[in-house]
């Protein structure tokens, strides 16, 4: 599903994010990234959702080659990939049901099956009871969730989550991991970035490892 | 599902005009104003070749007698002049007749003539061309018909006509020209204005925008919001400056120093409709074109995520 092959990506003056990183995962697998600030997490899940590009190697996710996607194919590539970020991304003054509906919308997606698909992600969330609030009036665990129910709105065949848990309590955070493995377990392959080895010493999951962009150990 | 886009789209540029009405008011009110300065121009220009056109129509060619001709000598003379082929109506105003169409173009002055003897007036033959042949050159190639005649042997007595019509040929050019002028530079003030109203939009809605990237929507259907937002402003603009240059035209007769001659300038004509419709699409392709422009400085798909 996500494979990674002598991957480098520098920045200005030669500075390397990633140094000559593989790895690959397969379909419905869960995996963790970790490793200390500026290791390259981030610049890892940014090359899986193709809002960058290697400098060197090839990235395959979804059987899409990202070195080598045209422009107007990443839309294609994103509807198969999901993605959470540590700030949730949410649009304030839109509630949550339409939050997770935009994703659909804006895929053109008939009204009918945009209610039904986007009450039943919610549930599965646990938030079924508050679609009609706004973002701002929920907790930091609610609106990861809504995140979380925009991202796998549209049925992607991958998650991916950059420190999901980065602004969250200790207890919200095994909330939202218990969601992961949800999800997870439906068959999606899941890439969960963090910084957090308490988060990921709790679980028996494969832990891919980078510092200061070489992969050190999970291969 | 394209058209399901597509009104999803349009709804989203309506909700975005209507999420800053008043950056919507002034992109519009300055698109506007540029737009009108172009419109009073070509409007004046379309008015001074219909001016142009009329009076070469009715004024013809003008010859002034010494004194007043034996009335013998003058029906010999018109009817000479009547018989030219390029001659389609002569009339004749002897200087009693002069007198008195200089008093009536004197109104309420017109007791200033009074005691005054008609002789001071010359009496004169007006000369009209037949239709068929008007054209650059027919009215001194006329003059110098009449010149030819022993009654018109003076240069000094015949007026074509023609140097009046130089000048405003001339006036018509230059206006043109500054036509041209303006409509680049009203070109240019439109497609900044659009762009950087665009601008100020996307840049208001860049989470959205970022979101929409990042759940896979099509750099399209990102940027067909902004195309129909820059539409509709230069449209718009385009409507109310059409609106100020009608309005401006049909007050024209109040405010007009020519209207108190009696003169066929004294009202305006407004643009033809094709003209009117050719400058709203035209503005409203402009807005599209200022909207690629701002959406292109923006970002695309490659983008999304930070």
């Amino acid at each position: 599903m996500i494979r990674l092959f002598h991957v480098s990506k520098s920045y200005g003056r030669g500075e390397r994010a990633l140094d000559d990183v593989s790895f690959s995962m397969e379909k419905g697998e869960f995996a963790f990234v970790t490793g200390p600030s500026g290791a390259g997490k981030t610049t890892l899940l940014r090359l899986l959702f193709a809002a960058e590009r290697p400098t060197r190697g090839r990235v395959l996710v979804a059987e899409h080659d990202v070195s080598r996607l045209r422009a107007s194919s990443v839309p294609i590539l994103r509807r198969n990939v999901g993605v959470v970020f540590q700030d949730f991304k949410l649009l304030p003054r839109r509630t949550v049901f339409d939050n997770v509906a935009f994703a659909l919308e804006v895929l053109g997606r008939p009204r009918g099956m945009i209610r039904e698909r986007v009450m039943t992600v919610l549930r599965q969330v646990g938030l079924g009871h508050r679609s009609t609030a706004l973002p701002a009036r929920l907790s930091g665990g609610e609106q990861q969730r809504v995140a979380i129910a925009r991202a796998l709105v549209n049925q992607p065949a991958v998650l991916l989550a950059d420190e999901p848990t980065g602004n969250l309590d200790a207890e919200l955070a095994v909330g939202i991991m218990e969601l992961f493995e949800t999800v997870n377990s439906r068959g999606t392959t899941v890439l969960f970035a963090t910084h957090d080895r308490n988060l990921v010493e709790g679980y028996t999951k494969r832990v891919i490892r980078l510092e200061q962009g070489r992969l050190v150990s999970g291969a | 599902m394209i058209h399901r886009q597509l009104g999803y789209a349009g709804r989203r540029a309506i909700r975005s005009i209507l999420s800053a009405p008043v950056l919507q008011l002034v992109a519009v009110s300055t698109i506007a104003l540029a737009l009108l300065v172009f419109c009073v121009v070509v409007t004046l220009a379309v008015n001074l070749d219909r001016v142009a056109a009329q009076w070469g129509n009715e004024v013809g060619v003008v010859a002034f007698f010494e004194g007043e001709p034996d009335p013998k000598t003058l029906s010999t003379l018109t009817d000479t002049v009547s018989s030219w082929p390029e001659v389609e109506r002569v009339l004749v105003f002897t200087q009693a007749d002069a007198l008195a169409d200089l008093g009536a173009a004197l109104g309420d002055e017109a007791s200033l003539l009074d005691g005054l003897d008609p002789r001071v007036v010359p009496a004169s033959m007006e000369v009209r061309m037949a239709s068929s042949h008007q054209a650059a050159g027919a009215g001194r190639a006329l003059a110098d018909r009449l010149r030819a005649l022993p009654a018109f042997a003076d240069a000094s007595q015949i007026d074509s006509g023609e140097d009046l019509m130089g000048r405003l040929s001339e006036v018509r050019d230059l206006l043109q020209l500054g036509g041209l002028v303006v409509g680049i530079l009203v070109l240019l003030a439109v497609v900044f204005i659009i762009s950087n109203t665009i601008r100020l939009t996307l840049y208001a809605r860049r989470a959205e925008l970022e979101v929409m990237r990042l759940v896979g929507a099509a750099e399209w259907f990102v940027r067909v919001p902004c195309y129909l937002e820059g539409a509709m402003q230069g449209a718009a603009g385009a409507a109310v400056a059409l609106l100020g240059t009608w309005a401006l035209v049909i007050s024209f007769p109040q405010w007009s120093p020519l209207h108190a001659q009696d003169l066929s300038a004294g009202s305006l004509v407004f643009l033809s409709t094709g003209s009117m419709a050719a400058l709203v699409v035209g503005s409203a392709a402009m807005g599209v074109i200022a909207s690629h422009l701002a959406a292109g400085r923006f970002g695309t798909v490659g983008g999304a995520g930070d």
